[in-house]
């Protein structure tokens, strides 16, 4: 090192620290720490927002007298809808747990020829809306119906929620654990059951959660198979039969399923944490080279992407051009098109704004209380669309004598909560990407909170974000559920419009919004697919 | 001059007592190392220094400004203080030049200076050529360097450091340490090092604050540090000791290694002043003390005084006024380090005592089990007991 005239302490600078008045800030309660209570306020006035579906819910059973709910519940019905619910999440989850791992491992940890393009492939039909796959099957082959249809449309429709967690979680494993597996004599199936499947366990079971609630909440693919689920039947009740007890009392048995399932996938993931001790630069692990083995992976992915993808984009084509000039005739598709569009902005903003305090709270500032404030917005996972959809219609009807119901405010709010626990997944995995210890770095350098917010926090944060609001956007402009409980009377959506056509049986008509909807949602999921991406490289960048 | 003056410094985290009451004052240009174990407090100091963390009652002066104290609280980013954490925290996002240059921003900085003092720093640290690369391009020594560069790109009044060297290997750590102390000390750059790390503090810092139970416990330069400790916990904590009972008389001792001469004391310059027992004062007469005989103080012969052609019994001019032909003791280990050896003797007189340490150079091969003689050199430092 050389002598270098930077280093003369009197270099330039701010004078002595303090020196200049402003810098004196009188800590208003003696020597406090900051606590951060409008962050906390903001929190909690959302959590109560959050809430407010379900004390609707609880509010209409406790006012209707325990008897009517309990003659509502206790009926052969809901035995019936309660065992067809049931097994058909049981069979859908474990085929997509199978599905979505396989492909995950075999993209991920083996050579096959073209996996740049298959990853892609493989998740793109996560954009294609559940019930358009249903539309593309039904429509084209009359023996898929019931069980047997809505096994095999829903597997092919949310598999890649189990691959896309599991993807990430492969790439980000620690290649030590199975290197040392393998030297303790441990063979490739016995690492991969033990280590792998180990390593990849939280993402599987976060996966299946996903899957098992989307299973729950399904409404539109299950009405077109004709399969009979508690939300197809509380759909019925308040848009068909108009009748709104019977909703509420199916409602609470939907939800309690639903706490079920949560509550599982949270027991079953505390018994094993994965941890990767060291922050050491990452290594890459190893493909396994296929050799005999690469023509059946070759062709089960081809199977795989041809059935969840290629049918339904191909029964879209073909009806279309089956319909010919007449698929065309409708004016609405520009109009659709942008109402969706705006919904969709407005809601995946305010989800996302919501859930920057509750994601700030419980990143940097780790606390019981607001510990317990952020997992109370959880709740909000166990209400299906159609529940929140629900309790927004009763409250307004009963509460605000019809004010509100079925306008544009109402149905945003409803996408935002219903949305929002996805917004704030997204929102505290990039917040983690800004350690405090960076924010205190820039702030000791000279530079003020906002400025550390601007030039940090929000840079490091600003993909993660987006990814956030795009997931948010993704969902709602592909959701049919709430949309057709709330929507503003004389105004479509694209997936309302859809429904309409669909259910008049105009497929030629349908056709052209399904395919709408498929290239619409594909644009976020290609940047989701870019985010997922780069959060494996940039562990490597933290180091 | 004191730069940094820190008084009555009190934190705690719930129910645990991380400061308390602690004192401690930097002087300007210095390079001070704050050494304690791991959990004593010392990062939780540095980060109130820097006013990541508020103090719960004292008060924490940088130059002639109250950073922290009774209702008034200078947030980080006034006190121009230089932070160096442990992992370097380099912003990711930035090239090595832009994190250098994060500090410089405003319209105070013009482009043409900025950049000039972001290539002359990072030549400083001897990085001219990595200016464009990003952080996880470089190897942790580099990175630290930069950030070493970013903190004194603001000309801080004061440079804090927490363990900058703990994170990287032990080939490295020698290299980079000198690097960035050489830096510090041409810049006249006020540094406090925290570190658990005994010899790093003593090679690097020119003065040592010892933190324990909250607070400094002595404050000295290294030498002082290890030739005078305040009591017999920090002479076990700073190196190797033996510390042997004793009875004080004026200015010798009487040990079981004979008599040996006591160094004064000096009151004024006694650190933190945490209880420490001065001695050769106003004691009168004979009083019990402990004695502190450091392994090098300690002169080792084979074979026992009493036999004939044994080497010791002919050494001339044995050094500390020894009483006595010196202690017969039998050798219960041996370690070689090559440039020494330390050699642990069981004293023949007190076969259940604590076996004494010597440090010898690494010459002789002594097999264990075989008699010595062991001799002391003094002057040596004793505290007097207290009767209970």
């Amino acid at each position: 090192m050389t002598s270098s005239p930077v280093l003369d302490r009197r270099g330039p600078g701010p004078g002595q620290p303090g020196e200049d008045g402003p810098g004196f800030v009188a800590a208003k309660k003696a020597r406090r720490a900051r606590r951060p209570r409008a962050l906390t306020a903001a929190a909690m006035l959302i959590a109560a927002v959050l809430a407010l579906p379900l004390v609707f819910l609880l509010v209409e059973a406790s006012g209707s007298g325990g008897g009517a709910d309990a003659r509502l519940i206790f009926r052969p019905l809901t035995g019936e809808l309660l065992w067809n619910t049931v097994r058909l999440t049981v069979v859908v989850t474990a085929l997509c747990a199978v599905i979505g791992t396989a492909a995950a491992w075999c993209l991920e940890r083996t050579n096959v020829p073209g996996r740049k393009i298959w990853a892609v492939l493989v998740v793109v039909p996560l954009a294609i809306p559940d019930f358009v796959v249903s539309f593309g099957w039904a429509s084209l082959w009359s023996w898929i119906h019931g069980f047997r249809g809505a096994v095999i449309v829903m597997t092919l429709a949310v598999y890649p929620l189990v691959y896309l967690p599991v993807t990430a979680s492969l790439r980000g494993a620690d290649p030590g654990q199975e290197e040392v597996a393998r030297s303790l004599g441990s063979g490739r199936v016995r690492t991969f059951v033990r280590i792998t499947l180990g390593q990849a366990r939280g993402a599987i079971l976060g996966g299946c959660l996903l899957v098992a609630m989307v299973m729950l909440a399904e409404y539109g693919a299950f009405e077109i198979v004709g399969y009979q689920t508690f939300t197809t039947e509380i759909f019925t009740e308040i848009n068909v039969a108009f009748s709104l007890p019977a909703a509420c009392a199916l409602a609470l048995v939907l939800v309690l399923l639903s706490l079920i399932v949560l509550g599982a996938e949270g027991k079953l993931r505390g018994r094993g944490r994965v941890s990767r001790s060291g922050a050491l630069a990452q290594r890459v692990t190893a493909r396994h080279r296929l050799r005999r083995s690469r023509i059946p992976v070759l062709a089960g992915l081809t199977a795989l992407t041809g059935l969840s993808l290629g049918v339904p984009v191909g029964s879209a084509i073909y009806w279309m051009a089956a319909g010919g000039r007449d698929s065309l005739t409708g004016v609405s598709m520009p109009m659709a098109a942008l109402t969706t569009a705006l919904y969709g902005l407005l809601s995946a903003g305010l989800a996302t704004l919501m859930a920057l305090p509750v994601a700030l709270l419980a990143v940097r500032h780790p606390g019981r209380a607001r510990r317990f404030l952020e997992r109370s917005t959880y709740l909000v996972l166990a209400m299906p669309g159609v529940v929140i959809a629900l309790a927004l219609s009763y409250f307004t009807e009963r509460y605000l004598g019809g004010f509100g119901y079925q306008t544009a405010p109402l149905l945003i709010l409803a996408y935002a909560i219903m949305f929002f626990p996805l917004a704030l997944v997204g929102v505290k995995a990039s917040l983690a990407r800004a350690p405090v210890s960076l924010d205190e770095v820039a702030r000791s350098l000279g530079q003020p909170r906002l400025k550390v917010l601007l030039r940090v926090t929000l840079r490091l944060t600003g993909p993660g974000l987006v990814a956030a609001f795009c997931l948010v956007f993704l969902s709602v402009i592909t959701e049919l559920t709430a949309t057709l409980i709330l929507i503003p009377t004389g105004v479509q959506t694209l997936a309302s419009q859809f429904w309409v056509y669909e259910t008049n049986l105009s497929y030629g008509q349908a056709a052209p919004f399904a395919l709408v909807m498929i290239a619409v949602a594909a644009i976020p999921s290609w940047v989701l697919g870019r985010f997922f991406d780069r959060g494996a490289a940039y562990p490597r960048m933290m180091t | 001059m004191t730069l940094l003056a820190v008084t009555g410094l009190d934190k705690r985290f719930g129910a645990h007592q991380v400061l308390a009451g602690l004192n401690l004052d930097v002087p300007a240009g210095s390079l001070t190392a704050i050494l304690g174990p791991s959990g004593s407090g010392k990062t939780t100091l540095l980060r109130i220094l820097a006013g990541f963390e508020h103090a719960d009652s004292g008060t924490v002066r940088i130059g002639s400004a109250i950073a922290d104290g009774p209702g008034v609280f200078l947030p980080p980013e006034r006190r121009r203080i230089g932070y160096v954490p442990q992992e370097g925290s380099l912003f990711p996002h930035l090239t090595v030049a832009a994190n250098v240059a994060f500090g410089l921003s405003g319209r105070k900085w013009g482009r043409d200076r900025r950049s000039k003092r972001c290539a002359d720093l990072l030549e400083a640290v001897g990085l001219g050529g990595l200016a464009r690369r990003y952080p996880h391009q470089i190897s942790g020594g580099q990175q630290q360097r930069v950030a070493l560069a970013r903190a004194l790109a603001i000309a801080p009044e004061v440079v804090l450091l927490d363990e900058p060297f703990a994170s990287l290997d032990a080939n490295l750590r020698a290299s980079v340490r000198a690097d960035v102390q050489q830096l510090l000390k041409q810049s006249g750059t006020t540094t406090v090092l925290v570190t658990h790390d005994q010899d790093e503090a003593l090679s690097t810092a020119d003065r040592v604050a010892v933190l324990r139970d909250g607070r400094i416990a002595q404050c000295a330069a290294p030498q002082e540090l290890y030739s005078r400790p305040v009591d017999a916990d920090m002479a076990r904590f700073i190196g190797e000791a033996n510390l042997v009972p004793g009875i004080l008389n004026g200015s010798s001792v009487q040990t079981l290694l004979g008599l040996l001469a006591v160094t004064g004391t000096d009151p004024a310059q006694d650190g933190a002043g945490a209880g420490a027992s001065r001695n050769g004062s106003d004691g009168p007469g004979h009083r019990p003390a402990m004695v502190l005989i450091r392994p090098e103080q300690v002169e080792l012969v084979p074979g026992t005084p009493g036999t004939p052609g044994a080497a010791g019994a002919a050494e001339p001019g044995l050094a500390g006024g020894g009483d006595s032909g010196g202690l017969t003791g039998r050798i219960t280990g041996y370690g070689y380090h090559g440039h020494d050896a330390v050699v642990t003797v069981q004293p023949e007189r007190d076969p259940q005592g604590p076996p004494l340490t010597v440090r010898t150079l690494g010459g002789q091969a002594l097999a264990p089990g075989s008699l010595v003689t062991l001799r002391a050199r003094g002057p040596v430092i004793a505290w007097p007991q207290h009767a209970d």
